[in-house]
């Protein structure tokens, strides 16, 4: 993220009630570009499961097909 | 989780923002009534009433908690996360059983808390649907008790971009926290938590309301 996107952040305090409006400090901004960094890694991972879970279905699909099962048998499975 | 007790705060974001905290928890007086010293049971409600700004479909709000000051932030190891899909075609629309599944092994800094819809992405629900809220209930154990899962909460998106409107999926994410001192109920050690976007921004007139709930048979 550039300097220009530097994000803010909103903080209630529970106690008093009071509500601030601030633009994140560089420490809680770092934290932010790893939580990024994690979250993308993350969701590669899990899309490249599901990838390979359709993978594998329409393979298995196909197999069951050439035993001579129908899509509705198929699908019903 | 037992009966609300009370709503002890409400706040609407008057801009937008990527962080919300917070802060002060454990010295709001606000406490379960239940048995227990530190155990707590919250219900925070994000209601947020458009999409969110300068997101993506991808976009994903997390939360970590801290210290009651809203400092040093729990910063890894206890937190887990669960994908749930509904695959959903014109002629097959079941609860998936495939890749549902705690998602790692408390290896997360954060939780998440949903993948939201972002301005660029597809909404909830339809393509119109700009409206995006999540419920999350919180109990918090005593400090006598063994870690058991702490928190849940769900947030929705459309999975596959197709634009069809019999194809696609649903799904939502739930975490799960086991107990550290900084999640005892908000307790000695805790106090704050941060709502996190990445990537994005929670939209203009973003509420966040929580309530205190009893805790049923001591948990």
């Amino acid at each position: 993220m550039a300097e220009e996107t530097r994000p803010t952040v909103f903080i209630v305090n529970a106690s008093t009630g009071e509500e601030i409006t601030r633009p994140v400090t560089d420490e809680e901004w770092d934290a932010m570009k790893q939580s990024d960094v994690r979250s993308a890694e993350t969701r590669a991972a899990e899309e490249a499961i599901e990838a390979q879970r359709v993978a594998d279905k329409a393979s298995g699909d196909a197999k069951l097909k050439a035993l001579g099962l129908t899509d509705d048998e198929i699908a019903a499975r | 989780m037992g009966q609300p007790v009370k709503q002890f705060f409400t706040s609407t974001l008057t801009a937008a923002t990527s962080q919300i905290k917070i802060v002060n928890l454990n010295a709001s007086g606000n406490r379960s009534t239940n048995t227990g010293t530190e155990g707590m049971a919250f219900r925070l409600e994000l209601m947020m009433p458009q999409r969110l700004t300068n997101g993506t479909q991808a976009t994903e709000v997390n939360y970590q908690f801290g210290d009651n000051a809203g400092n040093n932030w729990q910063t890894g190891g206890i937190y887990n996360r669960r994908y749930n899909r509904y695959e959903h075609t014109a002629a097959n629309q079941y609860w998936s059983t495939a890749n549902v599944n705690w998602s790692g092994s408390y290896t997360y800094s954060s939780a998440l808390l949903g993948r939201f819809v972002g301005a660029a992405g597809n909404a909830v629900g339809d393509e119109y649907d700009g409206v995006n809220s999540v419920v999350m209930d919180w109990y918090a154990p005593t400090t006598q008790m063994g870690p058991i899962p702490m928190n849940w909460g769900a947030g929705m998106s459309v999975g596959s971009a197709t634009n069809q409107t019999t194809t696609g999926e649903i799904f939502f994410y739930s975490g799960s926290a086991h107990t550290t001192t900084f999640v005892y109920g908000f307790g000695s050690n805790g106090g704050s938590f941060i709502l996190y976007c990445n990537s994005g921004n929670f939209p203009i007139g973003t509420q966040i309301t929580m309530y205190e709930f009893t805790r049923a048979n001591n948990e």
